[in-house]
């Protein structure tokens, strides 16, 4: 049976004004995620991809075409989690306090709020760390932080942007096996947005490759064949990479 | 290094103290022209207790200007931040009433608020409130914005996004505002007590310059150089208490 689809994004086109002169960035991009899904959008740098992520975050709204979010149009804000990509801890809260801030803005009783958070650190190997500031812990960890702010947040829909661009590869590769038990775990819908194509096959069930800007889709991947936790060095997974990484390079399908 | 960098301008300090006290002496110059430091010194112990009665007075007067000042200057920093309209409107005023020199209305102030605390206070304040104003607002508009937009998807609410986001980002601004009218506040409650008073390390000065005690004239500098000192050591303490995540993150606001 088909979980139903919470996120839709049909043929929305983007243009920016920079000093005069009109820069389409999105041109017609579509991609749709049902309940639980991952879908990774990969595309090169400077694209539009964090440009759709705050599209369905609805910070932005599309020139033309349509996003909703949980089949709302209108109400698009606030329905997903949003994951930036630049550094978004409060430097003055400590980590613990960094982690339950999205749900001490829904109002959520500091108390539970605190209950539930304290829970989870351990699950995102941070015990113990619960009272430093940002600062004091290594990019990883900070970044871990983030994400546990992410899913504590109380939305199903997560929009993540490059969440461990960040970090050496050694960490990253750590993170992105961590990450995907914590999301086998939790179960949320999630939108990915990379510019690493291993990270994607590693991680995601469905792969939206887009065009240099102005971004359309330049083709659609599906990795339901390759059964989780799934192997970097592994045969499938190495010719499916490979299959991306010269459609992404030599920008046709 | 601490003790080298403390030393060093303690010896400068004695030196020319030392040079003063010879000078003096050896030309001669009558105490009630220019009394020699050691002369000073006595003074400042012998009369202590009717220093620190006048300090205590123009304490007083420094503590409550820079309370109304500070707060006046935060709260039209958060108006002129949310509303452009009011901007538009004061902000030509705003630094006009800069232009107005202060000191020349602090006999207008005794005429209408009396020869008692106010009217030193109110200078007080006037000359403090612009630093802090200029300051708060400086931090509050350099909020990186991208934080806000988080702020916006987590569905904060002007309130949560003002106490939880842009006031504590504004704090580092805002204390360098504060300090610097710690600096100005003292300066007004003294200019403030010359126009009028009848108590106060001001008109202490007045009256014993009138009556050719400057040894008591360069006793009641020196309490207000400390008072001075003491408040601006004192806003240092707090910032590094409420600060300390300041030091180890990129200029965050």
């Amino acid at each position: 049976m088909r979980s139903p689809v919470v996120l839709e994004v049909d043929s929305v086109k983007k243009a920016f004004d920079v000093r005069g002169v009109r820069i389409g960035v999105l041109d017609s991009v579509s991609l749709s995620a049902s309940d639980g899904d991952w879908v990774t959008v990969i595309g090169p740098s400077g694209c539009g991809k964090t440009t759709l992520l705050r599209i369905i975050a609805g910070l932005l709204e599309p020139d033309a075409g349509t996003a909703s979010v949980n089949g709302a149009r209108e109400e698009r804000l606030g329905a997903a989690a949003l994951l930036p990509q630049s550094d978004t801890l409060l430097p003055w809260r400590k980590a613990i306090d960094n982690a339950v801030l999205a749900s001490e803005i829904a109002g959520v009783p500091r108390a539970t709020a605190l209950a539930e958070a304290t829970g989870l650190f351990e699950r995102f190997g941070l015990s113990g760390f619960e009272s430093t500031y940002p600062w004091q812990l290594s990019g990883g960890m900070q970044q871990r932080v983030v994400l546990m702010r992410t899913f504590l947040s109380g939305r199903s829909i997560l929009l993540l942007d490059e969440p461990l661009g960040a970090l050496d590869p050694l960490t990253r590769a750590t993170m992105q096996d961590w990450l995907l038990s914590v999301w086998n775990e939790l179960r949320k819908t999630i939108v990915l947005v990379t510019h690493d194509v291993e990270e994607a096959v590693v991680l995601s069930d469905r792969l939206v490759v887009l065009t240099p800007r102005p971004a359309r889709v330049l083709s659609e991947w599906s990795f339901e064949d390759l059964p989780r936790p799934r192997s970097r060095t592994d045969l499938a997974f190495m010719r499916r990479r490979a299959e991306i990484l010269s459609v992404l390079v030599g920008g046709t399908s | 290094m601490t003790a080298r960098r403390v030393l060093v301008p303690a010896l400068l300090f004695l030196a020319a103290l030392g040079l003063w006290e010879m000078g003096v002496r050896a030309f001669g110059v009558p105490v009630y022209i220019l009394p020699p430091p050691s002369r000073i010194f006595a003074t400042f112990f012998l009369q202590f207790p009717l220093l620190l009665g006048h300090a205590g007075v123009t304490l007083a007067e420094i503590l409550l200007g820079l309370l109304l000042g500070g707060a006046g200057g935060l709260g039209l920093a958060v108006i002129l931040f949310y509303s452009d309209g009011v901007r538009r409107a004061v902000e030509p005023f705003v630094i006009a009433s800069q232009m107005v020199p202060v000191f020349a209305m602090a006999p207008l102030l005794i005429v209408w608020l009396g020869y008692g605390l106010w009217p030193k206070v109110v200078v007080s304040a006037l000359i403090g409130f612009f630093p802090v104003a200029v300051n708060a607002l400086d931090g509050l508009r350099s909020t990186r914005s991208d934080m806000v937009d988080l702020f916006r998807t987590m569905g904060a609410s002007r309130r949560q996004t003002l106490g939880k986001l842009l006031l504590p980002a504004a704090l580092p601004a805002l204390f360098s505002g504060l300090k610097v009218a710690a600096t100005l506040s003292v300066v007004g409650a003294t200019i403030g007590e010359w126009v009028g008073a009848r108590r106060g390390l001001g008109y202490l000065m007045l009256q014993s310059n009138a009556r050719l005690r400057v040894d008591l004239v360069f006793a009641a500098i020196l309490m207000l150089t400390l008072i001075g000192l003491s408040l601006f050591a004192g806003f240092r303490i707090i910032e590094r208490r409420v600060l300390h995540w300041a030091a180890h993150s990129r200029r965050f606001g």
